[in-house]
Formats: structure tokens, C-alpha cells, sequence
């Protein structure tokens, strides 16, 4: 392994645990967590009934934002990190190589590594299958990379908290896996293998070697960049989830994304269809889940909606047969029905303290 | 002499297209500058990374923003005699 991995990891490392220590740290010693203190604000706001709907949308923005602000700065940070520390070249390769579980581990675990912004998701797809990847490890990476980026864990542990962010990591993991595998082999023998194209490299001493300092820098430049990329998306999914919260009438929410089987079906469908822009989905869910959506709803909603949408379906079916999204789409339904399920069993309440 | 510029229309491949306009119309010699958005062609291309920069068929950079002073360059690199 070289510096570069290392140096990577460790950043990683040191990122996850100040999170860690920040929000447990504080439970243990009795203090509430910034999930439980901002509560509390619009717990007692809405207590009075004459508020104007103007206030109720504010409200939910400012504390939104002061919930995630810290979640969302680590997120960014590591988000640089990534991208000038992550050997991206090497990853790819490794997927392309090899048969059995380990492709599918790497599309798993390391698809995250690969891309931050989910609309150059598609062409690492296209890339992956046309390299020889095999079908099965490229859709992993597809339907992983989107759901479990350090962003979304971040952003979802800030606004759902560490059950949801927990659960989301592992369903989304094994519906991916999953999902993958089972395409494959229905697949293998149904369409012709992918013409395989000439791959063209960087030239080399475009990027010559720099040093650390150098390379912290970049590190920050790319933070900047992704902030002004998602920080817009966020803002609109907080907005979004102030308008739910404003004016869809709880009812409404309770009849058909509560609680039951129906309601897990159809929030797994729906984000199934949805394009939403990444990150926008733990604001929206939380504006939903206090509206009175259910849990195994959300979670449904969770494990399908960033990993597609009608717009990715289509743009997927450009580079393979679309018989192919039509069997992906399917099973990622079921899987995002069966994960809803699971976790309604496991955490029936959503609990706002 | 032909730039494309390869991304599906995202904040960077947006930002990428700035740099090069830009280069472009300073040089001010005919250059043919085609933003590619298809998914497909961007695949073909054999492009992981998007945005990516070829020019005269030749890959320049993928997956980052290059500096203007770096297109320029390659630009005249790239310019017939």
C-alpha cells in the first residue's frame, strides 16, 4: 500500500471519530446531543397553535441547519479527502480483475470511494461493464455508491440519527450486493457480452508528484468545490422538507406513507421513480418522518430513492440492453420493501425528544 | 482543430466548459469546442471520470477542473504547424 492510501485512511479515521466522540461523547456524560436540544425548539413552538405557517417553515430551515452544520463541514472535508487522496485508477482496476466476491466487495465498499456527485455515477457504470467488471460488481457500485457516500452517512446521522444511519449503511450494502448478484445470473445467458472499448489514459506527467502541503490544499480546493455543488441541493431539500411540514397535512401523510405494508410499498416506489439530487433525501424524509411517515417507510424510501431514479434508469439503459434496468429495478423494490419491513420491526417509532 | 468536452451536465463539466470558452475566444484562432452530454457517447469515449477534456482526439484530463493556463498550453501543443 502506499503513502497515499495510508494517508487517506487515516484522515478518514480521524474524521469518524471526532463525529463519534462529538455525538456519543456527549450522551454518555449526560449532556444532551445536538439531535435532542434542537428538538425541543419546534416541540415547543408547536405547541402553540396560533403560529403562521410562514414561521413554521423558518423554524424547521434554522433548525435543520443548526442540527447539521458540524455533520455537514466533516462531511465536506472528507469529501475533499476523497477525491485528492483516494487512488480512484487503481480501485477501478481492482474491480475489473478477479472473480467471485471480491469484485462485489470492492463495487460495495469502495464505490463510495469513486464518485461524490451521483450524475458521475453512470459513466463509472458504463466504464466498469465495458472494462469487463462483469455486469453483477458494476450495478453494486450503481446502486451502493449513491447511499452510503460519506455525505449522505453524515448527513444522515446529523438529521435521522445513528439507527438510521446504521440501518441505511447496511441495507443499502446488501440490497446492492444482492440486487447485483441476482442480475447477473438471471442475465448472463440473455444478452450478449459488452463490446469492449479502448480505454484511453491520462498522459502521463499531467499530474506530477506534489507534497503534502501541496496536496492539503488541493484537498481544501476540493472541499470548496463540492460545498458549492451540494450546499445549493441541501438548502432546497430543507426548504422542501419545510414545505411538507407547512403544508401537506399530516393525515394525508399518515394514510399513505404510515405505518403498514402499503405504505412501505409505496414509499419504496416511489423512490424507485423520484429523481431527487443526492443528499436532498435525509432532510425530506425527516420533514416526512415528523409529519407522521412511518418508519419502515422512510427506511424504504432510504435504501431506493438516491440509488434511482427514472432519469438514471434511462441514462443506463443507453449502455446496456433495458432489459437489464427492468430486472434491477424490480428486485431493488423488493429489497427496499423487505429493508422497510425489517427496520419498521426493529424501530417501530420515530422518536423526536 | 476540435475540443469536446465530455460530462452530463453537472456543476464541474459546466465549470470546465467556462475554462475552455475562455481560452478559446483569448486565442482566437478557429477551434471547434463540442460539449458531449450523452451518457453513451461519454461511455464510449472511454471517459471514467467526468468531466472530461480531449482535444484533437487526444485525452488532456478527466475528473478535475483544469487551470486555464493548462488548457492554453495544451492547446498550442496540440495546434498543426
Amino acid at each position: 500500500m502506499d503513502k497515499r492510501a495510508i494517508f487517506a485512511i487515516f484522515m478518514l479515521v480521524l474524521i469518524f471519530a471526532v463525529i463519534f466522540v462529538y455525538e456519543w461523547g456527549g450522551a454518555w456524560k449526560g449532556y444532551k446531543t445536538t439531535l435532542e436540544k434542537t428538538d425541543t425548539i419546534t416541540a415547543e413552538l408547536l405547541k402553540e397553535e396560533s403560529i403562521p405557517i410562514y414561521m413554521l417553515i423558518i423554524v424547521t430551515i434554522i433548525q435543520y441547519i443548526k442540527q447539521s452544520w458540524l455533520c455537514l463541514l466533516l462531511a465536506f472535508i472528507a469529501a475533499g479527502a476523497l477525491q485528492e487522496f483516494v487512488p480512484k485508477d487503481k480501485l477501478i482496476k481492482l474491480m475489473g480483475s478477479g472473480r467471485g466476491p471480491v469484485p462485489y466487495l470492492i463495487g460495495g465498499v469502495g464505490g463510495p470511494m469513486l464518485s461524490m456527485c451521483s450524475c458521475s455515477i453512470i459513466p463509472i457504470f458504463g466504464g466498469l461493464y465495458r472494462r469487463g467488471a462483469g455486469l453483477g460488481p458494476s450495478l453494486t457500485f450503481l446502486l451502493v455508491a449513491p447511499a452510503f457516500n460519506p455525505a449522505a452517512v453524515l448527513l444522515t446521522l446529523a438529521l435521522l440519527g445513528w439507527k438510521f444511519t446504521v440501518a441505511r449503511i447496511i441495507f443499502a450494502m446488501l440490497a446492492g450486493v444482492t440486487v447485483g448478484f441476482i442480475t447477473e445470473k438471471i442475465m448472463k445467458d440473455k444478452i450478449p457480452a459488452p463490446k469492449s472499448i479502448h480505454i484511453e489514459e491520462e498522459i502521463p506527467g499531467s499530474e506530477e508528484k506534489q507534497g503534502y502541503v501541496k496536496r492539503i490544499i488541493n484537498m481544501f480546493l476540493y472541499s470548496w468545490e463540492f460545498v458549492k455543488l451540494v450546499l445549493p441541493l441541501i438548502l432546497l431539500g430543507v426548504l422542501f422538507a419545510g414545505l411538507i411540514k407547512a403544508f401537506l397535512p399530516p393525515a394525508f401523510i399518515v394514510k399513505y406513507l404510515g405505518v403498514g405494508i402499503l405504505p412501505i410499498m409505496l414509499a419504496s416506489a416511489i423512490g424507485v421513480l423520484m429523481y431527487a439530487p443526492s443528499l436532498v433525501e435525509a432532510p425530506l424524509v425527516r420533514g416526512l418522518l415528523e409529519s407522521g411517515m412511518g418508519t419502515g417507510a422512510s427506511m424504504a424510501h432510504l435504501i431506493t430513492g438516491p440509488a434511482l431514479s427514472l432519469p438514471s434508469i434511462l441514462g443506463v439503459c443507453k449502455i446496456v440492453s433495458p432489459k437489464i434496468p427492468v430486472v434491477y429495478t424490480t428486485l431493488m423494490w423488493i429489497c427496499g420493501v423487505i429493508a422497510g419491513l425489517v427496520f419498521w420491526f426493529l424501530v417501530p417509532t420515530f422518536v423526536v425528544s | 482543430m476540435k475540443i469536446e468536452i465530455f460530462g452530463s451536465g453537472c456543476h464541474r463539466c459546466v465549470q470546465v466548459e467556462k475554462v475552455v470558452k475562455g481560452v478559446v475566444s483569448e486565442l482566437g484562432f478557429p477551434i471547434s469546442v463540442e460539449k458531449v452530454d450523452d451518457i453513451a457517447r461519454i461511455v464510449d469515449a472511454g471517459i471514467l471520470h467526468t468531466p472530461g477534456l480531449r482535444i484533437n482526439g487526444k485525452m488532456k484530463c478527466s475528473g478535475r477542473i483544469p487551470k486555464a493556463d493548462d488548457v492554453k498550453k495544451w492547446i498550442i501543443e496540440e495546434r498543426p504547424q
